[in-house]
Parts: structure tokens; C-alpha cells; sequence
């Protein structure tokens, strides 16, 4: 069907068919910008939806003509209009449209000038012609009746993809000096996150993740220290794990993914999708030691893991895993983790995790038998009137183990160590625009028990829009103080950045001092700027000071990063 | 004090890590920075389902891999989901990929797209210490209060890592609250008086206070 002959039958149809476009503006082509549009879906009776809407100044009334690849053609009349949609009510009897249709409207210009808007330029016959395409290479893939008929498009598998370079560098630095001569401590750090997808045409990815640490501690009367430490967080190929291809695999330096509380590893790890959500996995290979420098080959371990769904509607999943370490060659560490995680649409969500380590008759401090070294139970509902109310215990033990993992830790406190908390956390709303804030918990280790208690308000948009004001008052029974203070901390957020603002006023009474120095105040004032560059440079700046009795601290410090 | 050939050793360190991070920053400054880092040649990875049906809207015809030039896509009014701060500009294949739907992954919280660095130790409640607006951590030492051990005096501008020894890998595993654990170096220089000899070992609270680095102040 040719240009002209469309043209007419529009005009023929917006003469005859809609009295509103006919009153308002002639009928000569020349007056309308045609748009095109689609049928994408079939209502009651002889209605049809079309793919455009208020959005392009279509109006009920307008009259619509449908050019079915069968010829036939069909006109009708805008009954409904959405933003991105309209639904047209097909005129006389005839053939259906089928969805898909190809379809016009002749939109007066005048309703451009309106809108203020400028009127499409009117397209020539030999503009509308498209260029030769180049031959397809993509396969279809097949289609099954779970799959929808519209708009199934092939994605493109991971091993067809381009390799492609993206992540990000970052550069964090932070002196910190004190009014006591010959004090401070600073450093720098450099670091990058790179991500390389495909780069062997196998559809996995390669990361990679390093940083350098550069510090220097001056200290008076002693040596100065400075060091400089590179130390490779990930670098690992991982492939598989997705709608292709359900095992994965990852070789290298990565955390593992399958239980993290395994930690990161030096080798190989191997997960595999079941049906309907579950997995379970694999691991073994070197484990680093958890410091600053990442030194392997002393800890060897195996791992398996295996996840349960026990309730889709609840969200309910349940993890079991188990690692066997090796300390230069001598069995170590018997560790089994358990979590369970329980996210229904409403209601409670729970978080539990359990760490418990069976020992052997080799363990002298702890003696055979099994104990539970880290337990972690949160428990937290957001009520529809805003109520948040949140539980939360936390445990720890210290394990007997080999590895060099946590600071000096001797027979007595690996027997008799430990760290419990338990906290209550609740948000209530007050205003529209503001909110009670509170939290009351308790702690407990070998030595003593304490509590803590915090109460505040958390206003949005107070003085300034785009701001968030919280003022907290708070106090805590330490082991060696008792703290009282009052935190004031402002946010200002805009497109041009943030400020943030962060001031603590407190006064500490230390245990078994008599009452002329028993008292310590001290007071900080934090300031931070964010803002993006124009070259895509996210910045922090921040400046704080610390004071306390005689004493003061100074600290200035930058955090920069940029994506690529 | 420092010796000349260390203080070289640290000048030298100075300038190679600063320029390191000069070129760094030259590298990765004149590569180009893409709105949500989407590049045409990673293709369709998602299924295109629920979109909407003017494919124009973000390809140009006769070529399925080309997205429309400046092609941006405003999530909130798309979709209904607010993105904030770094989420909003993150790239989209951090979260639309080929795992799978991301509703499920949302579910699930931080933990349904972030690895959890800490392994497990600090539970699931990431925005205790992070935000959108920067995933650097932030009220460190108001949390450290709640533990029992309030960080006074010098204590509260004293790096993480000088006692937790993981602090630099996301590692806060608990402390004992013993003076030693810390001091053990400084109770070994302790020598006047000598603190072995008088076996001043433990209790350090019972003459000093957190309030200076390094002289004592005592009852």
C-alpha cells in the first residue's frame, strides 16, 4: 500500500469518522503528523490496544486505520487513552485484527503547537524505505508454551558475548595527627576492582580485585614504622551459575560463594543448581591468612555445602556445610555452619546462623566434644503503620585452632572467653516526615555484663529539603567507663552532592580512678563532602577532629573512585 | 626516631605509590565512563518479555545490538524502583544478568547481590554501618561502645587493625578486652618501672587511663 493511498483513506476516514477531528482541522494530510503504531492486544469484543497513547498527544475520538497482512483494512475510533497506550474501538464488521497489526493515526498539528511540542517533519516515501539488512546470524531459539509469544527475543549466550573490560580503581587516603609531638598515622591506598567478561570466548568472567597499602606509624620514642603491602583479594575465573549453564565453577583466588563462612580460598570451587532452588557444592584448595597480606599455603581445606527450600511461600531456605582444615599438613579445624533464613512477603523475616566446631582429644584447651563458637539470630518486622522492630543475639567463642586467624589469644581465654549481645532495635514513625529512633541492649564476656541504651529522632527535610537530621541521646555501662552523650548528626543530600555533618558530645566516667580524674570528656566533629566529578570521579573529603582532656586528634582524609 | 635510610626508604615508597596512583588515574580517566555502564556489545542478556513494545525507544533499526545514541533508562519511571546513590549509577548487568529474576534476588536483601565480605560474622543488617550513598563504613566508634568496650580517650582515633588483626579484609572478629592483648608490645618496653620484674601484668586500668598514647597518668 503506497503513501498516497494511505493518505486518502485517513482522510476519508477522519472526514466520515470522527466528527471532533473533523470539526477542528481539515482533512489535507498536510494538517496531520501520521503516526504509526501496533495492535498489542485484543479487548472485549471489537476493542483493540495500540501501542501509543496521551504520551503522543493521541485523543479519545481520534479515528485509527489497521492494515492487517492479509489486506482487509479496518478503521475505528480512540475510546480510552493511557500514557503509553489507547485502546480503539473497531468500526462496521469484518476480518480481526490480529495482534501485531500494523496501524496509523493522523495527528493534527495544531495539537503539537498545543502541547508545545514541534510537529514531527513530515517523513519522505523515501526515507521510510530501510536498508538492505545484513543476513541474520542469531538462531531462534526454541520455543516451548511456558515461553511468551510476544517479544521473546534471544539472548545472547554468555560464549557469543564480546569480551568486555568494566570496574572500577579507587584511592583512599587518611592521615591522622595528634598534639603530641611526634604522632601520627597515615596512609595510602590504591586499588581496583576488574572484571573481564568472556575473555577466553567460554562465557565465564575473570576478576579481579588488588589493592597496595601504604602506612607510616610515627610514634615518639620509638622507631618509626612504614610499610608497603600489595595484597590480591580475588583473582579468579568463574563460569556457569546462571540460566545456561546451572554448575558453576571458580578457580583462583575468590570468597566462596556457596557458603562464605568458609572464607576465601585458594582453589577450586564447584556449585550445582537442583530443581527448584536448592544447590550444593564443593570446595578445597589453600586458605589465606585473614590479614593485611593474604599469606597462603599454611591452611588446607575441603568444604561441601548443600541448600534446602523448605517453603516457597515463606521464603523459608535452610543451609549445612562442612570444612575440614589443615595446618601445615596436620589435621586443624572441624567445622560445621548452619543457616537459616526465613523472608515471607509479611511478617517476621529471621536470619540464624551457627558455627560449631567439634574438637578432639588433640584439642587441650577445649577437650573433646563439640561447642558452638559463633551463633547469630536476628529476627525483624516492618509493621504497615511503619513500626520497625528488629531482635537481635550475637555470640562468640574463641575456637581452638592452629590457623593464624584472630589476635593472640592464650589457653585461658580460648577455655573461658567469650562475647554475647543482645539487642532490641524500633523505629516508629511520629510525622509524615520524621520518626522515633531507639535501641536498648545488653553485653557480656568473661569479665563483666553491661547495657546500652539509645533514644533519638530521626527528621527528613528539616530546614532544608533533601536533608536528613538525626539526634541521638545515649549512654553505655563499659567494662572500664560509663558513657553519656548526646550524637547530632545532619545530611544533606542533592544532585550536586553531599554534606554531612556529624558532631558527639560525651562525658566518660572511668571505672577505679579516684574523683579528680575520673572524668573524660570528649568531643568529635566530622565533616564530609561527596560530590562526582565531571570526568566520573566519585569524592569523598572529610576532616574531623577528636578532643579529650588535654588532647586532640586531627584526622583529614579523601576517598575517590571511578567506574569503568 | 627514623633513620636517614629509612627515611629515604619511605620518600622513595612516597613517590612510587603516588605515581602508581598518578597513571592509575590517567588510565582509567580517558576511558570512557558510560551512564550505567551499558555498551552495546553486551547484547541482549535478559529476556525483553516485559518490555515495553516500542523497541525504539532504545534500538535503532537494522541492528538489534545498537542501542539509540545518549540511550538512558530512568528506573524509577519504568519500573516503579527507586535506585539512590551508587545503585543509581551502577552498571545494569550488576543486577539484571543471566542468573535470573532479579525480584529474586531483592528478597533477599544486600546479601541477594553483594558478597558478604564478612562472612557471616556481622549479621545481615548491612545499613547498621553502610548506605547507598557510599558503601564506606560509618559510625564505627558509636557501635564499638555498645561491645562493652567503649573506645576512649586515644583509643577512639586508633586504627582498627592495630587490634583486629582481619580489620583490613572485613575481618572484626572480637578482641579479648585485656590491656595485653593490644599492649603486649608496650608492657615488654615497660621499663620504669620494670613491668615484668614488679609483675604488672595484668590490670593495666589500675594505674593507667585511656587518655594519652603513651605517658601514664595515675591514681
Amino acid at each position: 500500500m503506497n503513501g498516497w493511498y494511505r493518505g486518502m483513506l485517513l482522510a476519508l476516514v477522519l472526514t466520515i469518522g470522527s466528527e471532533r477531528a473533523y470539526a477542528q482541522e481539515s482533512t489535507s494530510e498536510s494538517g496531520f503528523v501520521r503516526l504509526d503504531m501496533r495492535a498489542i492486544a485484543t479487548g472485549s469484543g471489537s476493542d483493540i490496544v495500540v501501542d501509543r497513547g496521551a504520551s503522543d498527544l493521541i485523543e479519545v475520538g481520534d479515528s485509527a486505520v489497521f492494515f492487517p497482512r492479509g489486506g482487509a483494512t479496518r478503521t475505528g475510533e480512540v475510546l480510552r487513552v493511557e500514557d503509553r497506550s489507547a485502546m480503539v474501538r473497531l468500526s462496521g464488521v469484518g476480518q480481526p485484527v490480529p495482534i501485531g497489526t500494523r496501524a496509523e493515526v493522523l495527528i493534527p498539528r495544531a495539537r503539537f503547537d498545543r502541547a508545545g511540542e514541534p510537529a514531527p517533519e513530515a517523513v519522505s516515501e523515501a526515507e521510510l524505505v530501510l536498508p538492505d539488512h545484513p543476513p541474520w546470524e542469531n538462531q531462534d531459539e526454541e520455543w516451548s508454551s511456558d515461553k511468551p509469544l510476544l517479544a521473546e527475543i534471544k539472548a545472547i549466550r554468555p560464549e557469543d558475548r564480546s569480551m568486555v573490560i568494566s570496574g572500577r580503581v579507587y584511592i583512599i587516603g587518611d592521615g591522622t595527627y595528634t598534639t603530641e609531638p611526634g604522632r601520627s598515622d597515615s596512609f595510602l591506598r590504591v586499588g581496583t576492582d576488574v572484571d573481564y567478561l568472556n575473555p577466553f570466548g567460554k562465557g565465564g568472567g575473570l576478576h579481579i580485585d588488588a589493592e597496595g597499602n601504604y602506612r607510616i606509624t610515627n610514634t615518639p620514642d620509638q622507631a618509626d614504622e612504614s610499610d608497603f603491602l600489595t595484597r590480591l583479594d580475588r583473582f579468579s575465573y568463574a563460569r556457569g551459575g546462571d540460566r545456561f549453564i546451572p554448575n558453576r565453577t571458580e578457580y583462583g583466588r575468590f570468597l566462596q560463594r556457596g557458603m562464605p563462612e568458609f572464607g576465601v580460598l585458594d582453589g577450586i570451587e564447584f556449585g550445582r543448581k537442583l530443581s527448584d532452588g536448592e544447590h550444593s557444592g564443593w570446595s578445597f584448595g589453600f586458605m589465606p591468612e585473614p590479614d593485611a597480606e593474604y599469606q597462603t599455603g599454611e591452611d588446607f581445606q575441603v568444604a561441601f555445602n548443600r541448600t534446602w527450600k523448605l517453603d516457597d511461600f515463606e521464603g523459608v531456605t535452610v543451609d549445612g556445610g562442612y570444612q575440614k582444615t589443615f595446618h601445615e599438613g596436620n589435621s586443624d579445624r572441624d567445622l560445621f555452619v548452619t543457616k537459616v533464613v526465613r523472608l515471607p512477603k509479611d511478617g517476621w523475616d529471621f536470619y540464624g546462623t551457627a558455627w560449631v566446631d567439634l574438637y578432639t582429644s588433640g584439642d587441650g584447651a577445649k577437650g573433646s566434644g563439640a561447642e558452638v563458637t559463633q551463633l547469630h539470630l536476628s529476627t525483624n518486622r516492618e509493621y504497615e503503620d511503619g513500626l520497625e522492630l528488629g531482635f537481635t543475639y550475637s555470640s562468640f567463642r574463641f575456637p581452638e585452632v592452629d590457623r593464624n586467624e584472630y589476635t593472640t589469644v592464650n589457653d585461658t581465654e580460648l577455655a573461658d572467653g567469650e562475647s554475647q549481645r543482645f539487642w532490641v532495635d524500633v523505629s516508629k514513625p511520629r510525622t509524615k516526615d520524621s520518626s522515633y529512633v531507639g535501641r536498648v541492649g545488653t553485653w557480656r564476656d568473661e569479665f563483666e555484663t553491661g547495657a546500652d541504651l539509645e533514644a533519638g529522632i530521626e527528621l527528613e527535610d528539616w530546614y532544608l529539603d533533601n536533608s536528613l537530621t538525626t539526634v541521638t541521646l545515649f549512654g553505655t555501662n563499659g567494662r572500664f567507663s560509663n558513657i553519656a552523650g548526646l550524637r547530632f548528626a545532619y545530611g544533606l543530600y542533592s544532585d550536586s552532592g553531599t554534606w554531612d555533618l556529624f558532631a558527639e558530645a560525651s562525658r566518660r566516667e572511668l571505672d577505679d580512678f579516684s574523683s579528680d580524674v575520673d572524668e573524660l570528656p570528649l568531643y568529635r566533629l566530622r565533616l564530609t563532602r561527596g560530590f562526582q566529578t565531571k570526568s566520573g570521579w566519585d569524592v569523598d573529603l572529610y576532616g574531623e577532629v577528636l578532643s579529650w582532656q588535654e588532647e586532640s586528634a586531627f584526622s583529614l582524609g579523601f576517598f575517590a573512585q571511578r567506574g569503568f | 626516631m627514623m633513620s636517614q635510610s629509612n627515611q629515604n626508604r619511605s620518600r622513595h615508597l612516597w613517590i612510587g605509590v603516588a605515581f602508581a596512583a598518578y597513571v592509575m588515574v590517567a588510565c582509567v580517566t580517558s576511558y570512557p565512563r558510560i551512564k550505567n555502564g551499558w555498551r552495546d556489545e553486551l547484547g541482549p542478556v535478559i529476556a525483553h518479555d516485559s518490555f515495553p513494545l516500542q523497541c525504539d525507544s532504545c534500538h535503532v533499526g537494522g541492528d538489534w545490538q545498537t542501542l539509540v545514541e545518549g540511550f538512558t533508562f530512568d528506573h524509577e519511571a519504568e519500573t516503579g524502583v527507586v535506585l539512590n546513590g551508587a545503585h543509581d549509577q551502577a552498571q545494569c548487568l550488576r543486577c539484571h544478568n543471566d542468573r535470573g529474576e532479579v525480584a529474586t534476588f531483592v528478597e533477599q536483601g544486600c546479601a541477594g547481590c553483594h558478597e558478604d565480605i564478612h562472612i557471616g560474622t556481622l549479621g545481615t543488617r548491612c545499613d547498621s554501618c553502610h548506605n547507598e550513598q557510599t558503601w564506606r563504613p560509618r559510625n564505627q566508634v558509636a557501635m564499638h561502645n555498645r561491645t562493652g568496650f567503649s573506645l576512649d580517650g586515644v583509643h577512639a582515633a586508633t586504627s582498627c587493625r592495630n587490634c583486629h588483626q582481619g580489620a583490613e579484609v572485613g575481618r572484626f572478629t572480637p578482641t579479648s578486652s585485656e590491656c595485653v592483648t593490644c599492649h603486649r608490645d608496650d608492657l615488654a618496653r615497660a621499663n620504669n618501672p620494670n613491668h615484668f620484674g614488679l609483675g604488672l601484668i595484668d590490670r593495666c586500668d589500675r594505674c593507667h587511663m585511656p587518655t594519652r598514647w603513651n605517658q601514664v597518668e595515675t591514681q
